[in-house]
């Protein structure tokens, strides 16, 4: 206690010293917090993918549709090659989905609905729109991707779909409730609920995006107007998963989607979701690596520097030694104060850039918001201690050995000590 | 209560140096010993080898019965932070600490209150007659001022010996004797005194001088 509060009343004393290597060893952890945080949260994307995923990833391939004719007639053409995707041997079933922000006529003005909406959107680019409905329009063979999604539709006729609720809407919307499109008229009746914390894929990427909370959303069957209408198609084409048997040819599959599209005038490929889980663990690889090597770059900087600054701090401080050692202090004691000293500027530079990243995170809108702040939180801090006292055993070690190496007869007395 | 035999000691940089070459002597309890000699006669050798701030090359030493020589670093200080004082020459103030804070220096590892550790260092700066300057920094008192508060970071812990080289080698005549006659005053209350000094006039408040010269004790006489 006493080794602390010394080194408290060095820090305060050479108030200018201090500042300077709070700095530098501010910016060096802030560099490195990042590099964690953002290499972290990449893994912790791949741990939560695989966690929700509910299929053999070895056995769903990806539709990659590379060129449009966006005319209305080219829906049809879209509808014909989901149909000989279907037929084509080894396809055990093919499904899409897309989710989009639409209005329900009687939720429009329903205030009850709104408030409990509002929250759910907090955060979205549906932030101004509390009224809206995220409706996930999914085949029923794709319902199955992720785990605890609601395993099937009840059997429906196209004028009326049915409809899955959230379970935070169950009190206002209990089953049976109609609701209508408010732009295509489409009729839709509650029957059934989403199980709370289920996740979905973001429309934009399975893998690569965060999965999103399908607890204030709704699901149903894609209506008719949605497979006639080529801009609800387009969108769907890069959501169009095929399912295989268990025995299906991959690559024959594979050549087959190819080659179809290439007679109709567009092109397509597929991959296997494992192959395009491997390429962005790869890619994400490569990222962490650089991340981690610049990170540490800085951090070597930084101890270099507090090293240099230590060293130069105790040739300065000989007298003081000297002085606390002809007054009982050992050695040791010395180089406590001045570990003591780092730990402290090591200390504080971690909590500060740990909090500084963390507020950044927060007021950030950064589309992996939750993601980085869950790494940030549980995997960055535990680094981020350990970064401290990496920082303070590496710049302490130089200037200790120095210090146990002082005789203290040479110290205190000044000019006449080697009398 | 100290007991040299033979104290020897060699400084190895570049060509080997004989400080001392075979010192034996008896210092009791509640002397006054002034110890003289030129410069580089290794007078200040001699004192850091009694001060426990450096272990002799040969020879055996004793304090209160108890053989000290070649012992730890850290044994050393806690023999250093119970017994012994230091008075040095160029005061070894630290500037920029106040003057109670700079007396404070050998209470710090002690366990006691913060109250008492003020009450103590108070207790010494007004023996030494400087009370009113507790606040003040070092660097902004006098020479003599300076070997005041030095002299009261001596005794606040309560050392029996207390060891001065050339306590009044950096002050005028007026300082220097008023310094003289603090340390007569601890002595006087039983502290034991081992000063060094080149000057007769403050060798004379001793009650016994020892003269060295190349390392060897030449005279060692009562005043």
């Amino acid at each position: 206690m006493k080794t602390v509060w010394l080194a408290v009343r060095e820090l305060k004393r050479k108030k200018l010293f201090s500042a300077l290597l709070f700095a530098v060893c501010t910016a060096a952890m802030y560099a490195v917090l990042s590099a964690v945080t953002n290499s972290t949260a990449t893994v912790y994307q791949s741990k939560i993918f695989r966690e929700n995923i509910a299929v053999d990833m070895d056995r769903v391939l990806r539709l990659d549709y590379h060129s449009s004719r966006e005319t209305e007639s080219f829906a049809g053409v879209i509808q014909q090659y989901l149909r000989y995707i279907e037929s084509i041997p080894g396809v055990q079933s093919v499904g899409q989905f897309d989710m989009t922000g639409m209005y329900f006529l009687q939720l429009k003005d329903n205030e009850k609905y709104m408030q409990i909406n509002k929250p759910l959107v907090k955060d979205t680019k549906y932030e101004n729109y509390p009224a809206i409905t995220q409706l996930l329009c999914a085949d029923e063979s794709v319902l199955g991707l992720f785990k605890d999604s609601i395993g099937g539709y009840e059997k429906y006729d196209d004028d009326c779909l049915p409809l899955y609720a959230g379970q935070v809407f169950e009190d206002i919307l209990p089953l049976g409730t109609s609701l209508t499109d408010e732009r295509t008229g489409q009729n839709y009746k509650i029957t059934g609920y989403i199980p709370r914390n289920s996740m979905w894929a973001d429309e934009n990427d399975l893998i690569r995006f965060p999965l999103i909370s399908l607890d204030g959303c709704f699901i149903a069957p894609v209506s008719r107007q949605g497979r006639q209408d080529i801009i609800t198609q387009l969108s769907m084409l890069h959501n169009t998963y095929i399912f295989l048997e268990d025995d299906a040819d991959v690559k024959q599959v594979k050549k087959r989607l190819s080659s179809w599209p290439r007679r109709h005038g567009f092109s397509a490929s597929a991959n296997l979701l494992s192959e395009e889980y491997q390429a962005y663990t790869a890619e994400t690889d490569m990222y962490t690596k650089v991340h981690i090597f610049l990170a540490l770059f800085v951090l070597f900087m930084a101890e270099v520097c507090v090293i240099s600054a230590f060293m130069t701090n105790i040739l300065l401080k000989k007298k003081r030694y000297g002085i606390f050692m002809a007054n009982g202090f050992t050695h040791w004691d010395m180089a406590a104060e001045m570990l003591a000293e780092i730990m402290i500027i090591s200390t504080v530079s971690g909590v500060v850039s740990w909090i500084t990243k963390l507020i950044q995170l927060k007021i950030g809108d950064d589309m992996f918001k939750n993601i980085l702040l869950a790494a940030h939180v549980r995997f960055t801090l535990p680094v981020c201690a350990g970064a401290v006292l990496v920082v303070a055993v590496v710049s302490a070690f130089l200037p200790s050995v120095k210090i146990l190496k002082y005789q203290p007869a040479r110290l205190a007395g000044g000019v006449n000590c080697d009398d | 209560m100290i007991e040299l035999k033979n104290i020897c000691k060699e400084y190895h940089s570049g060509g080997t140096v004989k400080a001392l070459k075979g010192i034996s002597l008896k210092i009791r309890r509640g002397e006054f010993v002034a110890v003289m000699g030129a410069s580089g006669s290794g007078k200040t050798t001699l004192l850091n080898i009694i001060g426990c701030m450096d272990n002799p090359t040969s020879g055996s030493y004793f304090l209160d019965g108890r053989q000290v020589d070649n012992t730890s670093a850290g044994q050393m200080a806690r023999i250093r932070g119970k017994k012994i004082a230091f008075v040095f020459q160029h005061f070894a103030l630290i500037e920029d600490y106040t003057v109670l804070e700079n007396v404070m220096i050998p209470l710090i590892k002690q366990k006691i209150s913060a109250k008492d550790r003020k009450d103590r260092v108070v207790k010494a700066l007004e023996q030494v007659g400087i009370a009113d300057l507790a606040g003040k920094k070092a660097s902004d008192i006098s020479g003599g001022q300076k070997q005041r508060a030095a002299i009261a970071r001596a005794i606040v812990c309560g050392a029996e010996i207390i060891l001065a080289d050339e306590p009044t080698g950096a002050l005028d005549s007026d300082s220097g004797r008023q310094v003289m006659r603090l340390f007569q005053q601890l002595n006087n209350q039983g502290k034991t005194v081992i000063m060094i000094t080149h000057d007769a006039n403050v060798a004379a408040f001793a009650h016994r001088i020892i003269t060295i010269s190349d390392g060897r004790i030449i005279k060692d006489e009562k005043n």
